[in-house]
């Protein structure tokens, strides 16, 4: 379901997204999404590519529709829940480009995400 | 009558085998070192068949190799001479004694780490041993006896340390004790005030007689137990930061490995490869206290040290364990008692490897990256591992290699050892698990009257040179 290259990141994010893949209705709902998502983190940035499925690859892909920049101890707070998104969003500790073009890539991205680090 | 007979007549018939299947099982180790198969195997039970055995060995000059579990993975219990016979310890297997108030256990040679445990956790449930970096079916007694390593060493010191007495068969055959135990049974508190004779059979690698029992110190186990994650970049500053966090004396046990470990243990298949912007090194760190308030304080101080840290790099990184059991999974549990569970995947070959030694703090991050050149230029993955030990006054480190066993490779990592040994030995460290080839390499540098002791000692323990023969280039 989820490809990734071998890196630290990428295999973290991909077990996340499998488990989330599981479920047939959020696969075939992902499936169907064409969208390209860099998470930009303090370690490095990692690229998400929706497209009939999902590739997770080290490096930062052309034209993406989001850009997410956060670092690690954020993401870690995100995990943890001690942050919110939107808390995280509003206190500059999350920066979003490109949130206002692609809201819709943005609250799918969003649910995604949130529902894979939440566990 | 011939050696087998001989044996036959001591232990029985179906406790001897001179088969060619078991002498080529016998014959090796996962290791890179060179192999040679014994004349027989024999599985003695008692200390009186141990005793009969040396009798008979001493008159027909045949030398004996001690051999519990085969899991040194250093290539000790591979016959140096010809015409060797393995004396097997396995069926020895008894707990004997567990003495709650000096804490302690008397135990025989073939009772494993699993063994122990499950005894412990089934009779004595506020006590512990140490838990080791092997598979649980692992020997305790030759972990101790080999000076290994636990998830307390790094409060208690090398696993030699945890002896508080034994008792053994000398290469002459006779039985004698060590430690406090001298004074009868059911007192094997400690080993001083007295000549401290359990350093005769401590490090031998069984060249000095076989060890029949032996007590190992148990500790109390924590109320609460908890551990914390901790990425770092950098050989030197992690090397720094893993000595700041020692010096404080709150962490009961730190393993830090390369990322490639952890990423293995993700289930990134072979060969793991490293990435710019990867954190160089995870390390489990664990953490106990007799109330969550005291965890909690430990944790505090443990922040305060990475938030410094962080001013020279922002990218350290300490995660608590519920966000690592969220990111890793079922493989959290795998990571915090590596290489256990994780031995499935690291032998993945036929072929495992280490070079270990133990270092002085000064040279940990000289190592990692010195190491770190070593191994990638042979072309091996990236899976060093690092323990501080006894408080904080040395280390552990190894680079583990798994390998499949075809010529090449072999070559391939006998050369990549033998380079990681000699620069080893440039830091001065002191290496464990000595193989023989590597123990010659130690001759040309180590004071010569510790090498002329240990010869002396050697030669008037066995006169008849049976145990072990060749061991340690002796």
């Amino acid at each position: 379901m989820v490809s990734t290259t071998p890196d630290f990141i990428g295999t973290i994010l991909a077990q996340l997204l499998e488990k989330q893949l599981s479920d047939p209705k959020m696969l075939a709902k992902v499936q169907r999404w064409k969208m390209k998502v860099i998470l930009d983190t303090n370690f490095y940035p990692v690229s998400m590519i929706f497209d009939d499925g999902l590739k997770i690859q080290k490096g930062v892909v052309d034209a993406p529709t989001l850009r997410v920049f956060m670092t690690f101890d954020t993401l870690i707070d995100l995990v943890k829940a001690t942050k919110s998104p939107v808390g995280a969003v509003l206190s500059g500790d999350l920066k979003i480009k490109g949130l206002f073009r692609h809201p819709l890539a943005t609250y799918r991205f969003y649910k995604l995400i949130v529902s894979a680090l939440r566990g | 009558m011939g050696i087998k007979e001989r044996l036959q007549e001591i232990v029985g018939e179906g406790f001897v085998n001179d088969g060619a299947a078991e002498r080529y099982i016998y014959s090796q180790d996962m290791t890179e070192n060179i192999t040679r198969e014994p004349i027989a195997i024999v599985m003695p039970e008692t200390v009186e068949e141990i005793q009969s055995i040396i009798k008979m060995a001493n008159e027909t000059k045949t030398p004996l190799i001690p051999y519990v579990t085969g899991q040194n993975v250093g290539g000790l219990t591979i016959p140096q001479v010809d015409g060797s016979v393995i004396v097997d310890l396995r069926r020895l297997n008894r707990i004997i004694e567990v003495d709650e108030d000096a804490m302690y256990a008397l135990i025989e040679p073939g009772v494993t780490f699993g063994h122990m445990r499950k005894y412990l956790d089934d009779n004595h449930p506020d006590l512990r041993y140490a838990y080791l970096l092997a598979p649980p079916h692992t020997s305790v007694m030759a972990n101790a006896l080999l000076q290994g390593l636990g998830d307390l060493s790094n409060k208690h010191g090398a696993m030699g340390d945890f002896i508080n007495g034994l008792e053994a068969v000398l290469p002459t055959g006779e039985l004698v004790r060590a430690g406090s135990g001298i004074m009868g049974d059911n007192n094997w508190f400690g080993r001083y005030p007295l000549p401290d004779l359990v350093g005769l059979f401590s490090g031998w690698q069984g060249m000095t007689g076989i060890v029949t029992k032996v007590a190992v110190q148990l500790w109390p186990k924590p109320p609460i137990l908890t551990h914390v994650a901790l990425f770092t970049f950098g050989e030197k500053e992690t090397a720094d930061l893993l000595i700041e966090i020692g010096k404080k004396q709150i962490v009961e046990n730190a393993d830090c490995m390369s990322l490639s470990i952890i990423k293995m243990l993700l289930d990134v298949s072979f060969p793991v490869q490293t990435y710019d912007g990867e954190p160089d090194f995870g390390t489990v760190i664990a953490i106990s206290g007799n109330t969550e308030v005291e965890v909690a304080e430990k944790i505090v101080v443990l922040n305060q040290i990475v938030h410094e840290a962080k001013q020279t790099d922002s990218r350290h990184l300490l995660v608590t364990w519920d966000a690592i059991a969220k990111l890793m999974g079922d493989q959290a549990n795998a990571w915090v008692n590596f290489p256990s569970d994780a031995f499935k995947v690291l032998a993945e070959f036929d072929g495992l490897t280490w070079c270990g030694a133990y270092f002085h703090p000064k040279n940990w991050g000289t190592a990692l990256a010195g190491g770190r050149e070593i191994v990638e230029r042979h072309g091996f993955e990236l899976m060093a591992f690092l323990k501080p030990m006894n408080s904080m006054h040395f280390g552990e480190l190894k680079f583990i290699i798994r390998f499949p066993k075809d010529d090449e490779t072999l070559n391939r990592v006998r050369k990549c050892n033998e380079e990681l040994f000699d620069f080893a030995l440039d830091l001065n460290a002191i290496p464990y698990k000595t193989p023989v080839w590597a123990a010659k390499k130690m001759h040309e540098r180590i004071d010569p009257g510790f090498l002329k002791l240990i010869k002396k000692i050697k030669e008037t323990l066995d006169p008849n040179n049976i145990f072990n023969p060749g061991r340690w280039g002796l």
